[in-house]
């Protein structure tokens, strides 16, 4: 049997901020995105947002870009790494929602 | 037309309270240095402010950080004593800096320190009288006295620093 070292969950932070880097953007378009797409239930500070971003890119999983707006604000992006992860998480969340259906089988 | 307040805590908590307070009244932090306030008073604008302590990590990265504050719309308008004032129009929205329960938790543990640092250095001096006090015990009089209640003093004193330190802990920690 191989053994298979199991990724740990990411945290609903990590998730969304993987997910909206899928295309390019700076931090407040990170904060009110996810916001919107979360209907105002996940809203990041901008202490947090920041750690949070920068233990993203140690680990390699987004990246700084040059920004091409005029006002030069600092631009983030996922990675290939960061892109596997994510996918993985996805396979990861799914499994668990087709499995908790399963719960009258159970019962 | 500016608007110059001289004002000293040793509440982070207070004066963050009283700095909103003037933001309710349209005033601008501009600048703060060694319990002086300069404001700028607006008319139509009002104004939230926080006082972060930064960690390790912001601290090497300030520049930053600060930059990366100023796209979220949050100004740094004066580092003091280790202290960052931060300033957000009200106009761009609500003002969170930690979300994080965890980060939010530390950063009060930073505010709250000032008490702890206090209660106990007098805690320290209220111990060095009693031992000069005690080594005077032979002296009998002025000697042993002034430093036997000099000791109670302070140790009273330290007391209740680190009550009122640890009453502030409990009222701002969020639980789970």
């Amino acid at each position: 049997m191989d053994k298979k070292i199991l990724q740990d969950a990411l945290t609903e932070t990590t998730f969304y901020i993987l997910l909206r880097l899928h295309k390019r953007a700076h931090g407040y378009a990170i904060m009110k995105d996810i916001s919107e797409m979360t209907e105002g239930r996940v809203k990041f500070g901008a202490g947090t947002l920041y750690g949070a971003l920068d233990t993203l890119q140690k680990k390699d999983w987004i990246c700084r870009v040059e920004s091409e707006s005029e006002d030069r604000k600092k631009e983030y992006i996922i990675t290939k790494s960061g892109k596997i992860v994510f996918e993985k998480e996805v396979e990861r969340l799914q499994e668990l929602l087709s499995n908790s259906k399963k719960i009258e089988e159970i019962l | 037309m500016k608007e110059i307040v001289k004002k000293s805590f040793l509440d982070i908590n207070e004066e963050e309270k009283w700095l909103n307070e003037q933001g309710e009244k349209g005033l601008m932090l501009i600048h703060y240095t060694m319990g002086e306030y300069i404001f700028d008073k607006s008319e139509n604008e009002k104004y939230l402010y926080q006082i972060e302590i930064l960690d390790n990590e912001k601290a090497k990265n300030k520049k930053d950080y600060f930059d990366f504050l100023k796209d979220m719309k949050i100004e740094t308008v004066a580092e003091f004593a280790g202290r960052v004032y931060l300033r957000k129009n009200v106009s761009d929205g609500e003002f969170i800096l930690y979300s994080d329960m965890e980060d939010n938790n530390k950063q009060i543990a930073k505010k709250n320190m000032a008490f702890f640092t206090i209660a106990f250095s007098q805690i320290a001096i209220a111990t060095v009288f009693l031992i000069n006090g005690i080594g005077s015990f032979g002296a009998g009089g002025v000697k042993f006295w002034i430093p036997i209640v000099s000791s109670v003093v302070f140790y009273i004193s330290g007391a209740l620093f680190l009550i009122a330190g640890i009453q502030s802990r409990r009222k701002y920690l969020q639980k789970k």
